[in-house]
């Protein structure tokens, strides 16, 4: 079984190092190499915030008094964009007054050390900083991942899908989302047992994960139901996604009841811009209705319709 | 503040000094001193108190950094020195024997 893993970190930590001296990137790059960490150094925080808008580092060091924005400020930034705040901060300062560690610590800081820095200290204030924030992620996964099956569930798509949603939205991109309903389970469950059962959920787990792409967000909602967001890809082009994924499903060969095969029903609904009126519970809804529309149809289908600013109901697919 | 001048001109090693870790970088920073001492000096020179106060900063925080402890505290006594004053206080003037001496003790710092 494949584990679906929220924003894969490779193995080598890396550090960003934000002071203006060259001295400290020199300083610190000899005296990490040790750690087996990854060292990136830029003088200025306009640098940093630049290089953080793609690459996600495992810890900061930042200096307080650099030229241009203050270390403050960076923090301050750092610390307001959801998509950094997480990541912790050790102040690296030759200010050591109480009143600028207090600052520095309210404003979210996870460490401060005074420069200069003692070799042994700095060593080990970043390993503990390393150590806690792999903690918190593995905490903040485990939170959103199903059980069962390893894909990510529902108190993550939740938060999820508004992401998408507003990133769609905001670029005009189109986006699309598809529930996953596998077909007559509750007779699976009534005539092979939980266990067979539990097994169908892990199989098509795998399968929507084996089959999906690497932008799509393969989700289980609960009981059988499970769900793809697709950034970025049209209906039309979700449509032959799905398609994909059922048709493979119907093929799975189950151990425990090779006889019986597992089928699922697909409901679909895209927008070419992103309806950007439309509520993560319009889409939902919208999803669900032609879902239901491929269980009246016989099962085993897809039904996919159309969404673009206010949500509208196009017969397709 | 005054001027406390100890003639002391002894060289000054890096505590660092047999880190194989930190043996190329401790030359590097004894070489590129002459050159910072240098822009220093034409700071001093030209009365900019704001880029004398900067690069007394740097080697604040590179000193202790390389290994010459001294150098650090002697520049983290100027920096505090200036910073405890109130802005309209701040003169090259008050510090200019220290900044000398400073100066003096970087030249006795060897790889």
């Amino acid at each position: 079984m494949t584990t679906s893993v929220a924003q894969p970190e490779s193995d080598v930590p890396s550090i960003l190092v934000i002071d203006d001296s060259v001295d400290v990137h020199r300083l610190l790059t000899a005296r990490l190499k040790s750690e087996g960490v990854q060292i990136t150094c830029v003088k200025t925080g306009e640098e940093g915030l630049r290089l953080l808008r793609d690459n996600r580092p495992t810890l900061i060091l930042l200096d307080l008094v650099i030229p241009g924005m203050d270390g403050f400020e960076i923090l301050r930034r750092i610390k307001d964009d959801p998509k950094t705040m997480d990541i912790p901060v050790i102040v690296l300062s030759g200010l050591s007054s109480p009143q600028d560690k207090v600052t520095a610590f309210d404003l979210g800081a996870v460490d401060y050390i005074c420069k200069p820095f003692d070799l042994t200290e700095l060593r080990v204030r970043v390993r503990a900083a390393i150590r806690l924030s792999r903690l918190l992620t593995m905490l903040a996964q485990r939170a959103q991942i199903d059980g069962l099956t390893g894909l990510y569930n529902r108190a993550h798509f939740d938060a999820r899908w508004r992401e998408v949603v507003a990133t769609a939205s905001r670029k005009a991109r189109p986006i699309s989302l598809a529930v996953f309903d596998a077909d007559h389970f509750k007779s699976i469950n009534d005539t092979y047992g939980h266990p067979a059962g539990d097994a169908v959920l892990v199989g098509i787990g795998a399968a929507l994960q084996k089959a999906c792409r690497a932008s799509d967000i393969p989700c289980r909602f609960g009981g059988e139901e499970f769900c793809l967001i697709m950034p970025d890809t049209t209906p039309e082009d979700a449509l032959l996604v799905c398609d994909r994924i059922r048709l493979s499903m119907g093929e799975m060969v189950w151990s425990r009841h090779p006889e019986r095969k597992v089928t699922v029903s697909i409901g679909i609904v895209g927008s070419h811009a992103a309806g950007a009126e439309a509520s993560a519970a319009q889409w939902l809804e919208a999803a669900d209705k032609n879902l239901y529309r491929a269980k009246q149809g016989g099962r085993n289908r897809c039904e996919m319709s159309v969404l673009e600013g206010t949500p509208r109901l196009a017969k397709a697919g | 503040m005054s001027r406390n001048p100890d003639g002391n001109c002894s060289p000054l090693y890096s505590t660092f000094k047999d880190d194989p870790d930190m043996t190329e970088l401790v030359s590097t920073f004894v070489r590129e001193l002459p050159e910072r001492l240098a822009t220093l000096q034409g700071s001093l020179d030209s009365g900019d108190l704001g880029s004398v106060m900067r690069q007394i900063h740097q080697i604040r925080g590179a000193g202790g950094g390389y290994g010459f402890d001294p150098i650090s505290e002697a520049a983290g006594k100027i920096e505090d020195f200036v910073r405890s004053r109130p802005e309209a206080d701040r003169s090259l003037a008050s510090i200019r024997a220290e900044v000398d001496g400073l100066i003096d003790l970087c030249r006795r710092a060897t790889s």
